[in-house]
């Protein structure tokens, strides 16, 4: 073997890996992550707030913001009974949630969200159970501000026609194109 | 020359439908645009099986290079090129078009130069081994069988100089692949978990 281009092609192949090493450090996320995290957990600094080095994202990590306590406070009662029956079932929060699939995307698995994702940005709601209480498969409208205002609204926005937002927002704004 | 060409426009459209067919293939068994098949379990798979067909495929090269020096074998010829489109073919599955951390990007663009290089060194042979068509006729005269007249010309087809010149693209390409698959894999494992 040549010894010049093995020499090159070492240096190359180091001066990478120190680049992405060194990229790691700051930029995380544009290195390794699969996808952008949702609007949700877009406030996190670190990957290993979530995830534990060769374990993958760990509920352990999970309940340092979402303790069983703050749920209860801050979630709809049906909702900390699911999350409830849910760990007492053994199963983990990956078995419900999953995250890096873009700002706007949904992290609940399941069925779809009917309105589409559009919806959190046009009624200023973060979550399902903001206007629904869902519970054993069958869901009823909270009497919200959000949820009056859309009753009362105009044709365009009456409940059924939220799901086509975009035909007249095409591009997600307020104002109509 | 009309048979190099007619070489290069097939390999060319195999190149381009085997890419089509890959993304077709991500794209029908993805759940949605948010939900990638390379996400999901059976992706992991395609991605692992692809990695070890690009492994089978660096068995000729080190067949080559460590003791004991195998001669130029075209069995592992052959598998390292069959190896060397399916392997990637399948990373194209398990990748689809969705490219967002740089590090899997930059291995799959290390891969599409490894394989691209690899098709120029595929019709660089070709072409030598046309012009060798005069060494074909001295050896056909001295008796040797069809076989043995093929090893022989492979053989003075990878010494010419071109050839060795081409190999310095090939083969550090391939080592900056390798490279970005490892921390690829690595970084998948230590995110993800196993």
């Amino acid at each position: 073997m040549n010894c010049v281009p093995s020499f090159l092609t070492a240096t190359v192949i180091l001066g990478v890996v120190a680049c992405i090493a060194w990229a790691s450090t700051w930029m995380p996320e544009t290195l390794w992550a699969p996808g952008d995290l949702s609007r949700h957990h877009s406030d996190l600094q670190s990957c290993d707030a979530c995830h534990e080095p060769f374990h993958g994202p760990a509920a352990a990590r999970c309940i340092v913001c979402h303790s069983t306590e703050r749920l209860r406070e801050s979630a709809a009662p049906t909702t900390a009974d699911s999350h409830a029956r849910t760990i007492a079932n053994g199963m983990g929060c990956l078995h419900c949630h999953t995250e890096h699939h873009g700002a706007l995307a949904t992290i609940t698995l399941g069925p779809a969200n009917p309105h589409g994702e559009f919806i959190f940005r046009a009624t200023r709601t973060s979550a399902c159970n903001n206007c629904h209480v869902i519970q054993d498969g069958r869901q009823t409208l909270l009497d919200t501000d959000t949820v009056q205002r859309i009753r009362s609204a105009s044709r365009a926005h009456r409940p059924g026609q939220i799901a086509n937002c975009l035909r007249c927002h095409a591009r997600g704004g307020r104002r109509q194109e | 020359m009309a048979s190099l060409n007619k070489q290069i426009v097939l390999i060319t459209s195999a190149v381009v439908a085997t890419i089509t067919l890959a993304f077709a293939v991500e794209r029908y068994f993805s759940i949605g645009p948010e939900r990638p098949l390379g996400h999901s379990a059976a992706g992991h798979v395609v991605g692992w099986i692809g990695m070890l067909l690009i492994a089978l495929a660096f068995t000729y090269p080190l067949r080559k290079r460590l003791p004991p020096r195998a001669p130029w074998s075209k069995s592992w010829f052959n598998v390292h090129q069959a190896c060397g489109v399916a392997g990637p073919a399948l990373i194209f599955v398990h990748s689809g078009v969705h490219l967002h951390a740089l590090v899997p990007v930059l291995a799959l663009i290390a891969m599409v130069l490894v394989v691209l290089s690899g098709l120029v060194g595929l019709v660089i042979h070709y072409a030598l081994a046309q012009s060798l068509s005069a060494q074909r006729r001295e050896l056909t005269q001295r008796g040797l069988t069809n076989i043995e007249i093929e090893q022989a010309l492979h053989a003075l087809v990878a010494d010419v100089a071109l050839y060795g010149h081409w190999r310095w693209v090939h083969g550090p390409l391939s080592a900056l692949f390798i490279t970005l698959t490892i921390l690829h894999v690595t970084g998948a494992l230590y995110f993800g978990g196993g």
